[in-house]
């Protein structure tokens, strides 16, 4: 047991103009995560204090904050790494609804305006049964695919925080996933969005959305590598139509 | 009030919920859906699930093995033509998401691969390592995206379902971010609103499992089917509950008490080699591994942690290498919540509350006793998973009957006709007078976190593993005293926006609801049946219970309980068997059809 | 009252300078910089060559003048910097690799271009010094 001074930035629309942190004492287990105290004051302290969460397993991708500063799942920011003063606040990089719960309705768009999901290769008929894929196909895009969406990687990244026309890491890892699939023949469907300069080429390379990503889907690799296939698109259309996989 | 129009409203974006809007807007782009949830679709509980989802699809596997092993692993409690038809649709169903991109795992050939899971006679669970509910539930999620019919309202908590001369309206939600009340109206409703697992204090299930889809129901006159089937898991991390998947023994994880003696063998699993061997020790169903745990606790067998009691699961013979490629993200939480590496030492693990088998009564299309009224997914109760559910089966439940509800909605749409509106409103207008008198409230000196917590504790001190009538009366009696103190909670956030003190109370409401209905029907089933375990009447009792508990709200008083019949088509009530005892008895039976 | 979303203000300019990764990460871009004054005084040597063996002389000597040395030093630190940094990155920027049907660790890309380096600075070693 330890007494951990939460320290949390508190955005009430309807009474403040702007955001103020507020202290909260803690008399906290040692095993527990920052959620755990987060929970703690509002079953204990104050039940307006607003944030989302579920699993607590760190795969519903809900509980997403700043902890000192760096964007974490609150519910895998274990207290024992942290000294007795904690600093939580919203994700950087998204508008605040309330306390620290972040507007994320940008992210939404631009997982639909970049087809994230299959677009099948050829049809196949339930009866015909599943497309084969070796297991080696599926090690080409499985690492991409474990995006909880959680957002993490938008708030380490500051070419959203300076300009949110970026597509940022989640979405373009998830399109390179389905790129990547052997099943999918969408590519060129998808190239309007991705390849593009608001797309893949707005990146320049900081590599922070690794860094944070909690389930290392590693979306600065998915990028460069976007930008590889993006960039062999370019030059092969001068000699033949766009490749398609 | 703000007014939505929609031809069918689906509540819940879980995986259930995802399957029926994409089958409506399958079957009928022309109709519009309604995609209502209090989570952005990802966030919903399915993404939890890790094991798999069971399909025939190996050359040696039957249907009649998958029809047998889920209607004796529920104790003889799931209703056979709904079985039946769920064994029939589930290699379809698991196709069509491997059609929409899920990353299953896959053999050197390019084919699905499948494990073995608890109470299991052939392997026949798809897996995607060990997280196939994310799969499953981001790629129905992402797949969902491209059909322009259906229309998202993401964070909106649903309260109430309007139910105008005896049909299915529409349904009244909280937009989160804004605190508008919402009034959508339909012509048919799908309910996909997942379990109540956090009625117990201490299960796998997340914060947002709060049964409230289910008191929905149960508040607009569908009866509770099975309630007091509640089903333990019996590999969940102590402290937290974490679940790690059966898929750790499915993979050959061994499980073993505090003198590394595999007690399983001491509770007719056995015997202990070879290994593996199906349907047998930590191959067992679900429900007798969480109850050999009591016992090995009342036995003094178990280990002291500082999480709490707890047996160890032993994966070390598995190597690193498997671990890695089958388990990883077992290996993940083990290591991070309880400092286990797999790879390196047994995990302490002990049972956890992980799923209802009960829920909203429907027949086998899916269709609650109200017309144009669906429900699917773990909220529903079919029912397939009887007394207990099989492992993997759950996920593929919900892509059966998920599928199910959303055909069956779309043709009530399809055949409403026109509906007359103004009683809808009224309605409507009421729910949302309701939800606003909460802010009303006077102090009271209770606090919400102060009754959940009675709640819960009650819950497992009384309809925990093992019942009897002394301690589900004193929770019973606790349930009231709780219920009654409901209206002294005061709303402490005012603001409008985002207000989760003001859902936190609507979900403890739900939570008593549907704990009275689980209480209720445990106290008057006085047998012993899969999950449900009397210490006082210890034996199952064919004569007197082989029926579904139905629980019917009779205001704020107690739930009355009647019965409905199991449909038996070609499986009669035997003795469950595992391990040995069932290999003896196969033997017996197929002497017998060579005689 | 309605929902009001607050939005927080990034600093245009000294953004990077908030958090360590960002500030490494500027120096490293900003290390292109060093690299070009190097490529220019390479350039300027060449003009210099073609000037004639007097001035291509003076070139020599205030390459070794001090403050020449000086500022060799200088680039050589961003350019050891720049080099380390793009390793580090490297595995990134690579498609996946298989050998043996294992996939390729990212330490052993890391390494390999390492190694590289190591061969070719050798080979310029080799002819600077012997030939």
């Amino acid at each position: 047991m330890r007494d951990v001074t939460l320290e949390i930035l508190r955005y009430d629309p309807d009474r403040d103009d702007a955001p103020h942190f507020e202290s909260y004492q803690v008399p906290a287990q040692e095993e527990w995560v920052i959620l755990d105290a987060i929970n703690y004051v509002k079953d204990h302290i104050d039940p307006s204090l607003t944030y989302r969460w579920s699993c607590h397993m760190a795969v519903c991708g809900s509980c997403g904050m700043m902890v000192n500063e760096e964007p974490k799942l609150s519910c895998k920011a274990f207290l024992r790494d942290y000294g007795d003063r904690i600093r939580v606040e919203p994700m950087a990089n998204f508008p605040i609804e309330k306390d620290l719960v972040v507007v994320m309705d940008d992210f939404i768009e631009k997982m639909k305006e970049s087809k994230t999901w299959l677009i099948p290769k050829e049809d196949r008929s339930i009866e015909e049964g599943e497309y084969r894929q070796t297991p080696l196909e599926l090690d080409a895009f499985r690492q991409y695919s474990m995006c909880i969406n959680c957002l993490l990687c938008y708030s380490a990244c500051p070419q959203y925080a300076l300009g949110t026309e970026f597509v940022g890491p989640a979405a373009l890892a998830l399109t390179y996933r389905y790129n990547n699939d052997s099943r999918d023949g969408g590519q060129e469907q998808r190239a309007d969005v991705f390849a593009k300069s608001d797309g893949v080429w707005h990146c320049s390379f900081v590599g922070a959305c690794s860094e944070v990503c909690p389930k290392h889907v590693d979306p600065a690799a998915a990028i460069q590598l976007g930008k590889m296939d993006s960039a062999v698109d370019y030059f092969t259309s001068f000699v033949t139509k766009p490749r398609s996989r | 009030m703000q007014t939505v129009s929609a031809d069918v409203a689906v509540v819940g974006a879980g995986g259930a919920g995802l399957r029926a809007a994409i089958a409506i807007a399958q079957s009928d782009p022309k109709l519009s859906v309604a995609l209502i949830s209090k989570v952005y679709p990802m966030r919903s509980h399915t993404v939890a699930a890790e094991g798999g989802a069971a399909g025939v699809v190996r050359a040696e596997d039957s249907l009649a093995h998958h029809f047998d092993d889920t209607v004796s692993g529920g104790d003889w409690l799931c209703d056979q033509d709904a079985v039946q038809l769920f064994i029939e649709d589930a290699p379809r169903q698991l196709t069509q998401i491997e059609h929409w991109g899920c990353p299953w795992s896959r053999t050197e050939e390019g084919r699905v691969n499948t494990r073995p899971f608890g109470g299991m006679k052939i392997e026949r669970t798809w897996f995607a390592a060990d997280k196939s509910g994310f799969h499953i539930l981001h790629t129905l999620f992402q797949t969902s995206q491209q059909f322009d019919s259906i229309r998202r309202f993401d964070e909106f908590f649903s309260t109430d379902l309007i139910v105008e001369d005896g049909r299915c309206r529409g349904v009244v939600a909280i937009e989160m971010r804004s605190g508008e009340v919402f009034l959508f109206k339909a012509k048919a409703v799908v309910m996909a609103t997942g379990g109540g697992g956090r009625i117990f204090p201490f299960t796998t299930n997340g914060a947002i499992k709060t049964g409230d889809g289910m008191a929905m129901a149960y508040r607009a006159g569908v009866p509770l089917k099975d309630m007091e089937f509640v089903q333990y898991h019996p590999t969940g991390l102590p402290g937290t509950g974490i679940l790690l998947t059966e898929g750790c023994r499915g993979e050959g994880g061994i499980m073993v008490n505090k003198d590394g003696y595999r007690y399983l063998q001491d509770y007719d699993l056995g015997p202990p080699d070879p290994w593996p061997r199906k349907k047998a020790m930590e191959l067992g169903p679900r429900d007798r591994l969480s109850q050999a745990f009591w016992h090995e606790m009342k036995k003094g067998r178990t280990i002291d942690t500082p999480f709490g009691e707890s047996v160890y699961l032993d994966m070390r013979h598995l190597g690193e290498k498997k671990i890695n490629e089958r388990l990883p993200f077992v290996r993940d939480l083990a290591t991070s919540y309880v400092g286990a590496d797999p790879v390196k030492v047994p995990v302490p693990v002990r049972p956890v509350v992980h799923y209802m088998m009960g829920g909203i009564h429907t027949d086998i299309d899916a269709k609650t006793p109200i017309d144009g009224l669906y429900a699917a997914g773990e909220c529903a109760c079919v029912s397939i998973n009887g007394a207990n559910r099989l492992g993997s089966n759950s996920l593929t439940e919900l892509l059966v009957f998920g599928r199910r509800a959303g055909l069956g909605a779309a043709e009530a749409a399809r055949t409403a006709g026109d509906l007359a509106d103004a009683g809808v409103e009224a309605q409507g207008r009421e729910a949302e007078a309701r939800i606003a008198a909460i802010a009303g409230r006077a102090d009271g000196g209770e606090t919400m976190a102060g009754l959940r917590d009675r709640m819960t504790k009650t819950m497992e001190d009384g309809a925990g593993i093992y019942r009897d009538q002394a301690l589900l009366a004193d929770t019973i009696n606790e349930l009231a005293d709780v219920k009654s103190r409901l209206g002294r909670v005061p709303l402490r956030d005012t603001s409008k926006v985002f207000n989760t003190d003001l859902t936190s109370i609507l979900e403890l409401e739900a939570m008593v609801e549907i704990s009275e209905t689980v209480a209720h029907s445990a106290i008057q089933r006085t047998e012993s049946r899969g999950s449900h375990q009397r210490l006082d009447h210890p034996k199952r009792d064919d004569d007197a219970f082989l029926k579904h508990s139905m629980a019917h709200r009779q205001g704020d008083g107690a739930p009355r309980i009647d019965y409905l019949d199991v449909v038996i088509t070609t499986s009669q009530p035997a003795e469950r068997v595992y391990g040995g005892a069932a290999e003896a008895k196969d033997a017996k039976a197929n002497d017998g059809k060579a005689a | 009252m309605a929902r009001r979303p607050y939005i927080r203000e990034v600093p245009r300019f000294s953004w990077w300078a908030k958090k360590h990764v960002y500030t490494t990460y500027m120096l490293r871009e900003a290390t292109c910089i060093a690299i070009a004054v190097y490529c220019g005084l390479l350039i300027v040597g060449l003009i210099r060559l073609s000037q004639g063996e007097a001035a291509y002389g003076a070139y020599l000597a205030a390459m070794q003048s001090p403050v020449g040395i000086a500022v060799q030093i200088v680039i050589g630190l961003f350019a050891l910097y720049h080099t380390i940094t793009w390793f580090t990155l490297a595995p990134k920027g690579i498609p996946p690799m298989r050998f043996g049907g294992e996939r390729v660790k990212p330490q052993a890309i890391v390494a390999a271009h390492y190694v590289g380096w190591a061969g070719v600075s050798a080979v310029v070693l080799l002819f600077v010094g012997l030939v």
